[in-house]
């Protein structure tokens, strides 16, 4: 199962993919809370490719795809931005960054995928790369 | 996301329900709040038993919300948290910031203690 999506830029979309991916979701054993978590993780991914990645210009593109096998749930996010330098992301937990009111959103995935890359394709795009493992998993999504 | 705003004991309630992210009313809850402190309200709880996503700027806003309100020598206590949400404030660390109660009567009853 493949499924990929290319839009122009904007936060509106974010639902979009949401519904998307719960649809895909379907013929996939990923139970409803997993989901869930793995739905704030795609949202988080667009925002930022919007926000961030686009500087939220609707004239640049963003692209969504989403592949399954028997192992595992893959979904990149690709923006034309920059992307940024994965050491400059800030804690949110210390307690200088505590309650500044942004910068959760990477964290967040990190917490509800089992990977997180960042990658450049050959059209110098920015991608968010998540793997969500569909075998069985150990105890990391449950908190 | 939806919200009503009432009065109990003098507390100020503000009651949410929906969706809290990007996008979708986001800028609200923190406007709420603001309006409330306007008004020369001290005591705030929010209720969240409604809420049935948030994501991390719904967080933010909760953040915004809460150092507002400190600014103000105002005190927000968090109500009715569904595991999700439970859930998000722990693994940020926000459930150190935030007074949080399983229900109404424990809530109002904090504000006597």
């Amino acid at each position: 199962m493949a499924i990929s999506i290319r839009v122009h830029s904007h936060l509106k979309y974010t639902d979009l993919f949401h519904t998307v991916l719960t649809q895909v979701a379907k013929d996939l054993p990923i139970p409803q809370e997993r989901l869930d978590w793995v739905a704030l993780s795609l949202r988080e991914a667009v925002n930022n490719a919007v926000l961030h990645g686009s500087k939220n210009d609707p004239k640049r593109w963003i692209e969504v795809a989403m592949a399954a096998t028997e192992k595992a749930l893959v979904i990149k996010v690709w923006d034309e931005g920059k992307g940024f330098p994965e050491d400059v992301l800030r804690d949110p937990r210390k307690s200088e960054n505590l309650l500044r009111p942004n910068g959760r959103g990477i964290f967040l995935i990190r917490q509800f995928v089992d990977k997180l890359e960042f990658d450049r394709d050959r059209k110098g795009r920015f991608g968010i790369i998540m793997t969500v493992n569909l075998a069985a998993r150990e105890s990391k999504e449950e908190i | 996301m939806n919200h009503r705003i009432y009065e109990k004991d003098g507390i100020s309630i503000l009651e949410l329900k929906g969706t809290i992210t990007l996008g979708s009313g986001d800028v609200t809850l923190r406007s709420l709040v603001k309006d409330l402190l306007a008004q020369g309200k001290k005591h705030i709880v929010v209720d969240l038993g409604g809420v049935s996503f948030m994501d991390s700027t719904g967080l933010g806003e909760l953040v915004a919300a809460y150092t507002t309100a400190r600014h103000q020598q105002a005190s927000i206590k968090l109500v009715n948290l569904t595991k999700k949400i439970h859930d998000l404030l722990s693994i940020t660390q926000l459930a150190a910031v935030f007074e949080c109660f399983d229900t109404m009567d424990d809530v109002m009853a904090s504000f006597k203690a």
